[in-house]
């Protein structure tokens, strides 16, 4: 009898809860993704390549599955009591009717069991198959196909998935039935009153809503200005006040919904849906502002993770596919000749050296080696915040210098335009990930005058970021491109210097690149070369790739789901707690389609409000997460980004209407249940 | 005069077989125009069954009911629900205002749900509101009136589409005697100066009396039927009334 009851309720609740249980599902999907994030074939590459920088990712997932935990906790907490809520009459019946506190413990134990494992039991099965697609998938897009695909299954990630889930869930269980268990039988059987409106001030009102408004707007400028960047102060302000300026719109937006249910048209029930909006945005306006907040911030992570995934290009064209170099084992040997002598130098399309040193000349006063103090100086006045100062310190006392000769042919062999130099011109070297190239080029068109090593130069041309190797042999914020006579008489015999190859790309597609590089990497390593190839360089960008792109995705799902759960299940809930007021629309007349339309506006206002919030800001988030936290490395054009994130509102459109027709369903079907005809008395 | 409405042999059975409940077991009456009908009995006598048949919220089992000729057992869909709206008003003992709508929008609200357009300024809910002396909450809401305040409002909600029939489930159930006093004279007033139909089901012998006719139901037929005498007091229509109710609750016949 006690089981047939254990499994009646929990036949009864999945069906009154499938929105529930298919977040729940998502979740536990979610989860099992992002742990078995080591197994998938594109971990298992970057792993030869990149294990430091993985260990410290794999570390960062955990704390990461930490934390979405905490929010899911919280979801299951908040849905499991407006269930238990809505039960409580029920279970007072059940204590009343003398079932010991204990068994009613037991019973609710069982329920919860029940829906976990059934949870479970759908939830890791579908994560798996989708584990593997993913991973197939990431695989063909990078290329790296030649490695063979391997299971993604991963019994560790499946543990630790359900252990997390089952912990989260008993937890929630054991604070509510705590919570049930000190609440009088007097009290379960009644039901809980309904909130009492208070009286509308709308004066009051407005004024808290344009207050959240210029608060929203402040932040979303000083975000995408860059300004909220500056300072852990400056970012802590600006995301304080977009918070507290979405929490006092949705304050406010009573008086709006006022104004509107005031003027509310003719249609049938026109009046009783605005209320019902405005009940929503009285009693649970806290709850709306938290939803849009944490859709705002699915939108932002998904919009960037996608446009780091599209914008990504690994096989950048300007590149250096080899660089070899005998600067770190001092040896003098003819790095070009060794290359032919080992047979590689057909493989290549160009292969020359490129000639790097500092002003060794005056090496015994290398502090005075460069005057730079006019260059500062115009940087100063085109820049007088100073924002971008660090630029000037690769400007200081000693500093590097590239032969002009050797990077001009390096430049062409890659495609690019050489820098045209005459005598007594220096040109700037600035490092891809640190430069402000319209600030460096105003600066070079003034022509500054500089020093260096005693002989006066004017600073000219555009600002140079070629790479001038191939990955880290060396890394310059800064350096000085100065002609090949004045360069041989500075360097004073020091020089390093780096061969640098590039592989003859008519004969490898794309798609063999990888390949090519791993079979090329196992011949040279045969002998004793100091070298460094492309694919490193294009193992870390992988890695921040899918990095990236994985836990923003990951994270916007979570958000998303968390965010459209609680308004669904939320308003679900209200409505059987208002059940009263429908009944009393049926007993005065009201037909199917009448409710049905009441209560699809009121679904559709209920969601598309905080949507509308979200959506608004969701542009200015993603520039600003692409300002501060993304690399330059994955910085992009700004019209690069509209597209991707126009593609990623659409595919949310989609994911939110997908949960209103959900809730639009279940609301009908709750009052088809109303209007069935019961026997009273 | 033809009927407002008509029921013949309405039967209405739940359950089967031996479990098999007669609610309403043969009950034939008529409602003519400006008629004031009360019908008593004690729980379980069948009255609501009977009332809720008469709003089709349930379904007979067996017999009809006509509303000004039309057999209500065939409506469906859009003619239900107009059926419920338009010709009939309800008055329930617990008002069944809707407490996030103001006393005017739920006065409002069958006018909303039947297509007509939301205009308080119409000259009948001015009338209303005066003569149920409620213009004064009507921009309160339901947690702040009163127990016969909101029942007044519930009253013109009622009669806010002047339907051919009124139904009261109890209307005074939930009221104090003061309360419950001054609702049934309002309804009294509507039914004599208007020809307002009204059909109540009541336990309560005092709103009984305010009655033009009275039926009694036991085991879901009809048991016995009051007519108030051209003249006659309401004290003593009162007094009658307690005797049918003595005999109905009390008689020899019910004795086990």
């Amino acid at each position: 009898m006690f089981f047939k009851l254990v499994f009646r309720n929990s036949v009864r609740s999945h069906k009154e809860n499938a929105l529930f249980m298919g977040s729940l599902i998502i979740s536990i999907i979610a989860f099992y993704v992002v742990l078995s994030l080591s197994n998938q074939d594109v971990m298992r590459y970057l792993q030869t390549l990149e294990s430091e920088a993985l260990r410290k990712l794999f570390a960062m997932i955990i704390v990461l599955y930490g934390f979405t935990l905490f929010i899911v906790f919280a979801l299951i907490y908040f849905a499991s009591k407006y269930q238990i809520e809505r039960r409580s009459h029920e279970f007072g019946v059940y204590i009343m009717m003398g079932m010991k506190r204990m068994k009613l413990f037991l019973m609710l134990l069982l329920e919860d069991i029940s829906s976990s494992l059934i949870a479970l039991l759908i939830g890791l099965p579908v994560s798996v198959l989708i584990t593997e697609v993913i991973s197939l998938l990431t695989v063909k897009t990078v290329g790296i196909g030649f490695m063979g695909h391997q299971t993604t299954l991963s019994l560790s990630a499946a543990l630790l998935t359900a252990a997390g889930f089952t912990a989260v869930k008993f937890l929630a269980f054991l604070i509510l039935s705590f919570k049930l268990a000190r609440k009088e039988v007097g009290t379960l059987l009644t039901d809980a009153p309904d909130n009492v409106r208070k009286k509308s001030r709308p004066v009051l009102e407005a004024v808290i809503l344009l207050l959240g408004v210029a608060l929203l707007l402040l932040a979303i400028r000083t975000g995408v200005s860059g300004d909220a960047w500056e300072t852990p102060k400056t970012l802590a302000q600006t995301v304080f006040g977009g918070v507290l300026g979405v929490i006092l719109l949705f304050r406010g937006l009573r008086f709006l919904i006022g104004l509107i249910a005031g003027h509310a048209g003719s249609g049938k029930l026109q009046v009783f849906t605005f209320r019902q909006v405005e009940d929503t945005v009285i009693f649970k306006s806290g709850t709306l502002a938290i939803c849009a907040l944490l859709i705002l911030l699915a939108g932002a992570c998904l919009s960037s993770g996608v446009t780091t995934f599209v914008s990504y290009n690994m096989y950048d064209t300007t590149r250096v596919d080899y660089t070899f170099t005998n600067t770190f084992n001092g040896s003098d040997e003819d790095l070009k000749e060794k290359i032919s002598a080992i047979g590689m130098a057909d493989q290549f399309s160009y292969l020359e050296e490129l000639r790097i040193s500092h002003p060794y000349i005056m090496k015994d006063n290398y502090e005075s080696a460069f005057d730079g103090e006019e260059f500062v100086k115009v940087m100063d006045e085109l820049d007088p915040r100073g924002k971008r100062h660090f630029l000037n310190q690769a400007m200081d006392g000693f500093p590097f210098m590239i032969r002009l000769s050797d990077y001009n042919s390096l430049v062409s062999a890659m495609g690019g335009e050489p820098l045209e130099l005459k005598e007594g011109e220096l040109g700037l070297y600035r490092s891809a990930d640190f430069r402000n190239e319209e600030l460096d080029n105003q600066v070079l068109e003034r022509r500054p005058h500089v020093t260096l090593a005693g002989k006066d130069f004017v600073m000219t041309g555009t600002a140079q970021s070629y790479p001038i190797v191939t990955d880290r042999f060396i890394t310059l914020s800064g350096a000085l491109i100065v002609p090949d006579a004045d360069f041989d008489i500075m360097a004073d015999g020091y020089e390093e210097v780096y061969l640098n190859g590039i592989l003859d790309r008519t004969k490898y597609s794309r798609d063999t690149m990888v390949e090519k590089y791993t079979l090329l990497n196992e011949a040279l390593n045969r002998w004793d070369l100091d070298y460094e190839s492309y694919l490193q360089n294009m193992g870390r960008q992988l890695f921040y790739l899918v990095a990236a792109s994985y836990i923003t995705i990951y994270l916007a799902l979570i958000f998303l789901v968390v965010a459209n759960t609680i308004l669904g299940v939320q308003f679900l809930m209200g409505q059987r707690r208002t059940s009263g007021r429908y009944k009393t629309l049926i007993k005065l007349g009201a037909d199917h389609r009448t409710l049905y339309t009441s209560s699809k506006k009121q679904i559709n206002w209920y969601f598309g409000l905080p949507i509308a919030v979200a959506a608004s800001c969701v542009v200015a988030a993603t520039r600003s997460l692409f300002n501060g936290i993304l690399s330059s490395r994955t910085r992009v054009h700004i019209d690069d980004m509209i597209p991707v994130v126009l593609i990623v509102l659409a595919v949310f459109v989609l994911v939110e209407y997908l949960y209103m027709h959900i809730v639009k369903r279940s609301s009908f079907r709750f009052l088809e249940t109303l209007m069935a005809p019961k026997r009273e008395e | 005069m033809d009927p407002v409405l008509r029921i013949d042999s309405l039967k209405k059975y739940y359950g089967r077989g031996e479990n098999e409940t007669r609610a309403i077991d043969g009950i034939t009456f008529q409602v003519v125009p400006g008629e004031f009908l009360g019908i008593m009995g004690a729980s379980g006598s069948g009255k609501s069954t009977l009332l809720n048949c008469i709003a089709a919220v349930i379904r007979p089992t067996s017999g009809t009911i006509e509303m000004k000729g039309q057999d209500i057992g065939r409506l469906s869909g859009k003619k239900l629900a107009d059926y419920r709206g338009k010709e009939m008003g309800y008055l329930f003992q617990n008002f069944e205002l809707i407490d996030n709508l103001t006393g005017k929008e739920n006065i409002l609200l069958p006018v909303s749900l039947h297509g007509g357009k939301e205009n308080a300024g119409s000259e009948r809910f001015d009338k209303l509101a005066s003569y149920l002396e409620i213009e004064d909450i009507l921009d309160k809401f339901p947690s702040q009136m009163s127990g016969g305040e909101k029942q007044r409002i519930a009253a013109a909600r009622a009669l806010i589409l002047n339907p051919g029939l009124i139904l009261c489930d109890e209307p005074t159930g939930a009221l104090d005697s003061k309360n419950a006093k001054a609702l049934m004279s309002k309804l009294l007033g509507l039914n004599q100066e208007e020809g307002a139909t009204i059909l109540m089901v009541t336990h309560d012998s005092n709103a009984a009396s305010f009655c033009s006719r009275i039926m009694f139901i036991q085991d879901g037929k009809i048991f016995h039927e009051l007519r108030k005498e051209d003249g006659e007091d309401q004290k003593d229509f009162y007094d009658r009334i307690l005797k049918v109710l003595a005999q109905l609750g009390g008689g020899s016949s019910n004795v086990l």
